[in-house]
């Protein structure tokens, strides 16, 4: 297992500290189809893509050509944080953490654009230990020479501001996701007992050090309002075999219903908006998708968008 | 044959030095890298734990009578290399030798009879009153040394890790990572420290000292020792008196001037036949009672003795007689000052039986409290009862038990914890949790959170829809198996969901649902 556990807080402290302050998802807007001026549907680079019938590999790699390649979000010689799903103790045909052979994908291809660092970490709610292991994403981190990092040393996270937070407003953040210059974001699509579904605003709750306060302070209101911080530049759904009851750490492959799905996008609230239809909600039905939609960070209403569709 | 007998003490250095090194890293391994099988097998044929678990039907341990026969054939050999806490004061003495200004040795001393007498009793005669477990845990000499490694020096490697770490990532080494330092309570260190302080000063001072007054095991085994087929003795024509087995002497047993050697107190080192220029230290076959000699004048009554011995072994076979019935007395003995009684939240590690015969058949030797990958398992203080001091209890304000880890039940061993498969590890119901609704997020800011249910494992807690479109928990006790996920997690102050301990282990059912359906459509997208 690699682990290392300080780079980030060195490289790039100031500039994290310059920025934290502000969206940082900001900085390398010119270079994201996010800012990109919003194309008339079924012209130009696709908000959304959707993919479906093939392997999660296969399925990466169209959606990735159609959002132009990994380049047009990771440039030679950035820092990248992949934060997938690691939460539970739980083997890979669960469902219930991002599956190791996404997390593998990307990689290589942050590696092929020409990222200078590659680290992935959850604060994850099982002994992390165990689930890096069990997950399969410790293998991949060895085999891939991605930098698996201990989301559980609290010396990693640093206090934040978020302006125009009404509940969160300084939460304990991850250094990885402040200082790196690529933050990819590569949830698992599930059913969720307390917020009903979690994909790609929830998966923020393992970037903070005390998820408990998100739960005591109005849950929602919280996800949506993290990501005012902080967006991902990329997100990357796995619905492949979402977990649709007894989640998110669900209690066996019965919970698991084979869909072989992909949601990327460089808009989560897009992406969640999409996920909760392919769960059978309607998204403004779950309610952190309504508040992250309203406070600006992303679109909910799916017909509006340029969403490219492919069936392999 | 004399010359030949010299690569023994080799053996024993050799012997000693894999055991202490084995146990300890078994102790303050925070990283796993021991095989559970290994740290269980060496602590498992230590004399104590492999006596508690053949007494209690546990399991077919026979160490203790291998060791017995061991000692009735070379003496007290066991002493010497097996056990961990006589290898630390010959590793303590050695290290006070070093800081001592004046080279000095021990001379002969006369044996602390009446002391050995009084603690070996003291520990004997508690068996059969069934509390057991404060004499024999607390001079255990094995669980004492466990305490020492666990509560004492496992911070301070951890701590030692932790500094490593910054200076690790500056070399590129990538493999190391901060750990968490957990401290048991003031009581606890108060308590140890001073057990192991004693140990520092007798050892420092006096060597094998402690082995041959307090430790009930070195006192048993001296009594075997003195009767054993092999022995050491002087050749007094080629003794040059040299005085040099004297001084190589960790048990003060050597008395030059009479020519002989206390057997009881000898722990078979095998120094003095090392340290014999002359040869005249023999090792051999001499089935013949060697007496100790007492402060006292030679008051040595064969008839007194044989009385005594008799009256002991009846004690002894009575005593173990009686150990399995109290360890499998009716749930509910002590009910009212334990479980279910003033300590309801007391629960212990996945053991499928009731918590009495746990609490008897434990050492409190931390060797689960070490190996826990989550911490959930910490040493009590007073949360059983105070003669249940240090044995472990689920503390679910630090973590709680991995659904799928039963590393606690594998080393175990003294069968306090049954090696239960995962399977059944994971139906066995040690507490049940009850949720407190006037506590709960949801019911007081009206606001999502489940985080309860969310950590659960079995799906004994999930949420049911309840006002305003929000989910609230619920419990189905015959699924809970009182791991306390939910318990750890909830955000709430006070909890809004609690274990009760159980003061007999339950087996919880495992559900099993039809194959889930799809939520949407089947072709094509929703959106």
């Amino acid at each position: 297992m690699k682990i290392n556990r300080r780079s980030f807080l060195k490289q790039g402290f100031a500039l994290g500290a310059a920025f934290s302050l502000a969206d940082l998802g900001g900085l390398f807007a010119a270079d994201t189809p996010e800012t990109a001026s919003t194309p008339t549907p079924g012209t130009g680079t696709p908000q959304l893509v959707a993919v479906k019938g093939g392997d999660r590999v296969t399925m990466l790699n169209k959606a990735m050509d159609a959002l132009g390649g990994m380049k047009a979000f990771v440039k030679s010689g950035q820092t990248v944080v992949i934060k997938p799903n690691i939460g539970w103790d739980v083997a890979p045909d669960r469902g219930a953490n991002t599956h190791p052979e996404l997390v593998r994908r990307l990689v290589e291809m942050c590696k092929e654009a020409g990222a200078k660092e590659i680290s992935i970490f959850d604060n994850t709610c099982d002994n992390w230990q165990k689930a890096y292991a069990t997950s399969g994403i410790s293998k991949v981190a060895e085999e891939t020479g991605a930098k698996l990092i201990d989301g559980k040393d609290q010396s990693m996270y640093r206090k934040v501001e978020i302006p125009g937070a009404k509940k969160l407003k300084s939460p304990q953040v991850h250094s990885l996701i402040l200082d790196s210059d690529v933050y990819i974001n590569t949830p698992v699509l599930k059913h969720h007992s307390g917020a009903q579904m979690t994909a790609c605003l929830k998966n923020a709750m393992g970037v903070v050090w005390d998820r408990g306060f998100w739960h005591s302070n109005d849950l929602h209101q919280c996800i949506g309002e993290f990501h005012l911080l902080k967006k991902p530049v990329l997100n990357v759904l796995d619905a492949y075999h979402p977990m649709v009851r007894n989640g998110p750490r669900g209690r066996d492959e019965s919970d698991v219903v084979l869909m072989k799905c992909l949601i990327v996008s460089p808009d989560l609230v897009a992406a969640d908006a999409a996920g909760s239809k392919l769960l059978g909600h309607q998204p403004s039905d779950i309610r952190y998708i309504p508040i992250a939609a309203g406070l600006g960070l992303g679109s909910m209403d799916l017909e509006k968008l340029n969403i490219q569709r492919m069936e392999i | 044959m004399r010359h030949s007998l010299k690569w023994v003490k080799l053996a024993r250095v050799g012997i000693a030095s894999i055991f202490i090194a084995v146990l300890t890293v078994a102790f303050v391994d925070f990283r796993q890298i021991l095989p559970n099988g290994i740290a269980r097998l060496f602590a498992a044929v230590q004399f104590v734990p492999s006596v508690v678990t053949l007494v209690a039907g546990a399991s077919l341990s026979l160490a203790c009578v291998g060791i017995l026969a061991l000692t009735l054939l070379f003496g007290r050999v066991y002493c010497s290399t097996i056990c961990p806490l006589g290898v630390l004061q010959d590793v303590i003495a050695r290290v006070a030798a070093v800081f001592r200004r004046k080279k000095t040795f021990l001379r002969y001393a006369p044996s602390h009879t009446l002391i050995r007498q009084i603690f070996f009793w003291g520990v004997i005669t508690t068996i059969p009153t069934g509390s057991a477990g404060l004499a024999v845990a607390w001079l255990d000499p094995y669980s004492h040394f466990g305490r020492i490694m666990s509560l004492l020096v496992r911070p301070l490697i951890l701590l030692g890790n932790n500094a490593l770490v910054p200076v690790a990532e500056k070399m590129g080494w990538t493999s190391f990572y901060h750990v968490n330092v957990i401290w048991g309570g003031m009581p606890l260190l108060t308590l140890v420290t001073g057990f192991f302080l004693i140990l520092i000063v007798m050892a420092g001072l006096r060597e094998r000292l402690y082995c041959n007054t307090i430790c009930p095991v070195g006192t048993l085994l001296g009594f075997l020792s003195a009767r054993s087929f092999f022995k050491f003795k002087i050749d007094l024509d080629a003794c040059g008196k040299c005085a040099n087995c004297l001084k190589s002497c960790k048990a003060q047993c050597i008395d030059l001037k009479a020519g002989t050697i206390d057997a009881s107190r000898c722990v078979a080192c095998f120094n003095c036949l090392d340290s014999c220029e002359n040869e005249a230290m023999l090792f051999s076959p001499d089935w013949k009672f060697s007496p100790p000699k007492t402060k006292a004048k030679d008051t040595f009554d064969p008839n007194r003795r044989a009385l005594l011995l008799g009256t002991a072994g009846t004690i002894l076979a009575a005593g173990a007689w009686s150990i399995p019935s109290a360890l499998r007395a009716a749930p509910g003995t002590h009910a009212g000052r334990r479980l279910g009684g003033k300590f309801p939240h007391v629960v212990t590690p996945p053991t499928a039986r009731d918590v009495d015969s746990f609490l008897a058949r434990c050492t409190a030797c931390q060797l689960c409290v070490s190996e826990c990958i989550t911490s959930v398992l910490q040493p009590s203080i007073f949360e059983y009862s105070a003669f249940d001091f240090l044995k472990p209890r689920m503390d679910f304000s630090r973590s709680f038990c991995n659904y799928d880890c039963h590393r606690c039940l594998e080393v175990c061993p003294t069968g306090a914890l049954i090696d239960l498969p995962i399977l059944q590890k994971q139906v066995t119901q040690v507490g049940v949790s009850r949720f407190k609704k006037k506590h709960c997020i949801v019911e007081i800011k009206g606001t999502a959170c489940g985080a309860c249910s969310e950590h659960c494992p079995t799906k004994a807690v999930n949420t049911v829809p309840y006002r305003n479109g929000l989910l609230l928990p619920q419990v189905r006790e015959e699924l809970c198996i009182g791991c306390g996920a939910c318990e750890y997690a909830c955000p709430a102050k006070p909890k809004a969901i609690v274990v009760e301990g159980l003061e007999q282990h339950g087996i919880a059912r495992r559900e099993h649902e039809a194959k889930a359906v799809n939520p949407s459509i089947q072709d094509g997208f929703p959106f």
